[in-house]
């Protein structure tokens, strides 16, 4: 089976400032997957670029097997989107913008829109311009997911969301995409909820792509291995395939390891050495670790 | 091309500006056909004008109800308050959905660009051309019967000549909307534009560049045969214009 999403080489830029250099992406059907980075990273230039809303300098993209740039309004049937900051027509009721939306997608299901309505407690005749913030983002997803899409894209949806609306979004995404039919791609820097419902994940780091994971590998294959050596360090060792970053504290090496964990450490353990630890992270330091050696190369 | 679904919502959106808009228009035409009486009072006070040419103007307006009629309506206020209506319904067609943030969530439903903009259009062209039609029907209906036999043909003649003047100023309206960030900045680039197209039409070498000068049709209700190349010229440049923001909207990014 093709994948969801493929992204080559997929390169943009604004006014001549480079946003998006040479990016690489594959995203697994029936995947839940985490697409994170720091501000100004590229994420939301990324999902633009997916729905079609800007265009690419270079590269390609294909979604559900079928070229962006030739099938874009036959796939933006098939993708439910919700934004950052949903924003629709003030005026209109609630039932007014399901039914404007409805009209869009031959697929759409009116009982599931009223079931979805029905658990958010949202009314059908109150006003786009009442709701708040975290009902308007509700609301984009019970648009997004009526019309059954294959693929989901969220862009950052729980940013400024109060934990109990966060919860309720997260919980109402699992459930709903738990058949593992629609893939869900999920932009966010808040790490929490991308350790609660996504099973790979991809970090972007100045427009390119640092690292592509099953969140079960990235945080238990990712660890960091605290040597102080007896003698001078071996430098073939700290060259090592899988070592990621080495960051020097006196005499002690902080060795950032992505791949060959058992390897690595076994030959450190066998090189005379006064110290060696190994130190769990969380998907935050791993996260910080990433943006933090693009930030400093004296740290790579 | 069109949307069906998406005219519906511009047509619905728009309700109060066509409501307010026949109300409006159609008090003005009113009033125009009433005044006659008015205006034969205080124009005869008027003796002391120095160019023969508006002199002349004044006495064929004062002497005949219907040149009275279509130059009070017509050229004057249809034209001038339909130049206000036509930029009021351009000018958010685009910049409105950027300044109200709903832009993303419009280019995301499965639609083309051009079908997004061409839709937005002939919502606009229908609104606008449906307050110029019912406002001058209302006011032929009360100069009938008010005034002496009118010139039904000519004055709906007259009319369809203004409804492509205005349709060309929406046409410019809705170009400018594509490029700015809020509706306001449309309106005011967009009528910049038409003040410098309106002052073509006072030299008789530039007039024809003036889409006010070929919507009044003045030698056609001063007895001329009616002026197609006018007709045609200003729906070609409102096609053209509309073409134009379609082209343009569909290379923005926004």
């Amino acid at each position: 089976m093709t994948d969801a999403i493929t992204i080559e080489n997929l390169t943009k830029s604004f006014h001549g400032r480079p946003v998006l250099q040479d990016l690489n992406l594959s995203v697994p059907r029936g995947s839940i997957f985490g697409f994170i980075g720091p501000n100004g990273a590229g994420k939301t230039t990324t999902i633009r670029l997916l729905l079609g809303l800007l265009k690419p300098d270079a590269g390609k993209i294909t979604i559900l097997g079928q070229d962006l740039r030739t099938h874009s309004i036959a796939l933006r049937r098939r993708i439910g989107y919700v934004s950052e900051q949903a924003s629709f027509y003030p005026w209109m009721q609630v039932d007014e913008l399901v039914k404007f939306n409805a009209g869009f997608f031959p697929t759409w299901e009116r009982e599931k829109t009223a079931h979805l309505l029905k658990i958010f407690h949202l009314d059908p005749t109150a006003r786009v311009k009442e709701l708040s913030r975290g009902m308007l983002t509700q609301l984009s997803l019970i648009m997004a997911l009526s019309h059954h899409p294959e693929l989901l894209i969220l862009d950052e949806p729980t940013a400024g969301l109060d934990p109990v609306w966060r919860r309720r979004f997260l919980q109402l995404l699992s459930e709903e995409t738990a058949g593992g039919e629609t893939t869900v791609f999920l932009s966010s820097q808040i790490l929490t909820d991308i350790e609660r419902i996504a099973d790979r994940l991809a970090i972007i780091v100045n427009g390119q792509i640092r690292v592509v994971r099953t969140l079960d590998k990235l945080k238990h294959h990712e660890k960091i291995i605290r040597v102080v050596f007896q003698q001078a360090a071996p430098e073939t060792l700290l060259n090592t395939p899988g070592i990621r970053s080495i960051e020097r504290q006196g005499h002690g090496y902080l060795l950032t390891v992505e791949d060959h964990f058992d390897e690595i450490y076994e030959a450190l353990s066998r090189t005379p050495h006064f110290a060696l630890e190994i130190i769990e992270q969380d998907l935050e330091e791993i996260f910080l670790n990433y943006a933090a050696s693009e930030e400093d190369p004296h740290n790579a | 091309m069109l949307n069906l679904n998406l005219l519906r919502k511009e047509l619905h959106e728009q309700r109060w500006v066509l409501i307010l808009g026949i109300i409006i228009f159609s008090a003005v035409g009113i009033f125009c056909a009433w005044s006659f009486k008015m205006f034969q009072h205080y124009g005869a006070m008027l003796t002391d004008i120095s160019s023969p040419l508006i002199a002349d103007e004044l006495q064929r307006i004062l002497a005949d109800y219907n040149y009275y009629l279509w130059s009070q309506w017509q050229p004057k206020n249809l034209l001038q308050f339909g130049t206000i209506l036509a930029l009021v319904l351009a000018a958010p067609a685009v910049a409105g959905e950027l300044s109200r943030g709903s832009m993303d969530y419009l280019l995301s439903r499965p639609l083309s660009r051009t079908s997004i903009l061409l839709t937005k259009a002939t919502a606009g062209a229908l609104i606008l051309s449906a307050i110029i039609w019912s406002a001058t029907l209302v006011t032929l209906a009360a100069a009938s019967l008010i005034g002496p036999a009118l010139w039904w043909g000519r004055f709906l003649a007259a009319t369809a000549l203004v409804n492509a003047g205005l349709l060309c100023v929406y046409g410019i309206g809705l170009l400018f909307s594509t490029f700015c960030a809020d509706s306001i900045k449309a309106g005011v680039s967009a009528g910049g534009l038409l003040l410098a197209l309106s002052g073509c039409g006072i030299f008789p070498a530039t007039r024809f560049l003036s889409p006010f000068w070929h919507a009044k049709g003045s030698a056609y209700m001063g007895g001329g045969s009616f002026p197609w190349v006018s007709l045609i010229l200003l729906l070609g440049a409102s096609l053209g214009f509309v073409l134009l923001a379609a082209r343009v909207f569909n290379q923005q990014e926004y």
